[in-house]
């Protein structure tokens, strides 16, 4: 098989994954914007009505973003958004564990389980890299 | 193709995915009740229900010390799994057996509360329950 094809097939692995992730943990939100606000208010960085309007917007822009990654349109503009969205919630994270804050990470619904914010901050950083490389590689016309 | 998409398709595709979820959500916002609270997980505890219990229950902080000095439910005494062994001893002499203890922390969810919660099971005193809302709640409602 040509090194083209395999590096074009990884892409794809990677990008349906990334995708699937994506909506997984915006449907888990989306279903309970209440335990989301939670985990929001308990980072101590927005205003309590700021803290309302994320625990709804921002399940359904992952959803929406996982979707274009998935079916391969808006790619550009999914893959930038999910971008920023990663750093704000490492930017968050690294907040809520330098002031010592024992909160729920919130990333995959309330509960997630993520035990640690040193886990949790992998766990981004790895999704931002592949967010990273599929940005360098995708195709910006779809 | 390898290579950044031009901004102007990145902020195009971006905008459309920005209003498409806020359009989403705003649905959901008119469709879900914003007051409707988050459901208890299993062994929580409301904190209506708890202030009702009797014997009256033995409140457990399981946030930071730094918190814990700052502010806490009155009568409360501070456990967590950082320093549990220096912190255990007054636990148990503070808890009568038969009598409830209950976790307290950030969040309902987080994983402090829950693993101070686990460890006292172990000791079969008492039932030991997490605060639905964690400090929070407390705070609210108080």
């Amino acid at each position: 098989m040509e090194k083209q094809t395999l590096i074009r097939r990884g892409q794809a692995v990677l990008r349906i994954a990334a995708g699937g992730l994506f909506i997984y943990a915006g449907v888990l939100k989306a279903f309970e914007p209440m335990a989301f606000l939670r985990s929001i208010e308990n980072y101590q960085i927005l205003p309590h009505a700021a803290a309302v309007m994320a625990s709804f917007y921002l399940p359904y822009l992952e959803i929406f973003c996982g979707t274009g990654l998935v079916f391969k349109r808006l790619q550009a503009g999914a893959l930038a958004l999910l971008g920023g969205m990663m750093l704000a919630f490492m930017t968050a994270l690294l907040a809520a564990w330098i002031r010592g804050l024992d909160s729920d990470c919130g990333c995959f619904g309330a509960g997630d389980g993520t035990g640690h914010y040193g886990m949790a901050l992998a766990r981004d950083f790895a999704i931002l890299a592949a967010l990273c490389v599929l940005a360098w590689r995708s195709d910006s016309e779809r | 193709m390898a290579g950044l998409p031009p901004l102007r398709t990145v902020l195009r595709q971006a905008g459309a995915l920005l209003v498409a979820a806020a359009l989403a959500a705003g649905v959901a916002a008119l469709v879900i009740p914003k007051d409707r609270p988050a459901p208890p997980d299993e062994g929580e505890i409301a904190l209506s229900t708890a202030l009702q219990r009797r014997p009256s229950p033995l409140w457990i902080d399981a946030r930071s010390d730094a918190e814990y000095r700052a502010e806490h439910v009155p009568g409360a005494l501070p456990l967590n799994a950082e320093n549990w062994e220096s912190l255990v001893p007054k636990v148990l002499e503070a808890w009568e057996p038969g009598r409830a203890a209950i976790v307290y922390c950030n969040s309902a969810g987080a994983q402090g509360s829950r693993e101070v919660a686990e460890r006292l099971r172990d000791f079969k005193l008492g039932a030991v329950f997490i605060l639905h809302g964690g400090w929070k709640a407390w705070k609210s409602k108080r």
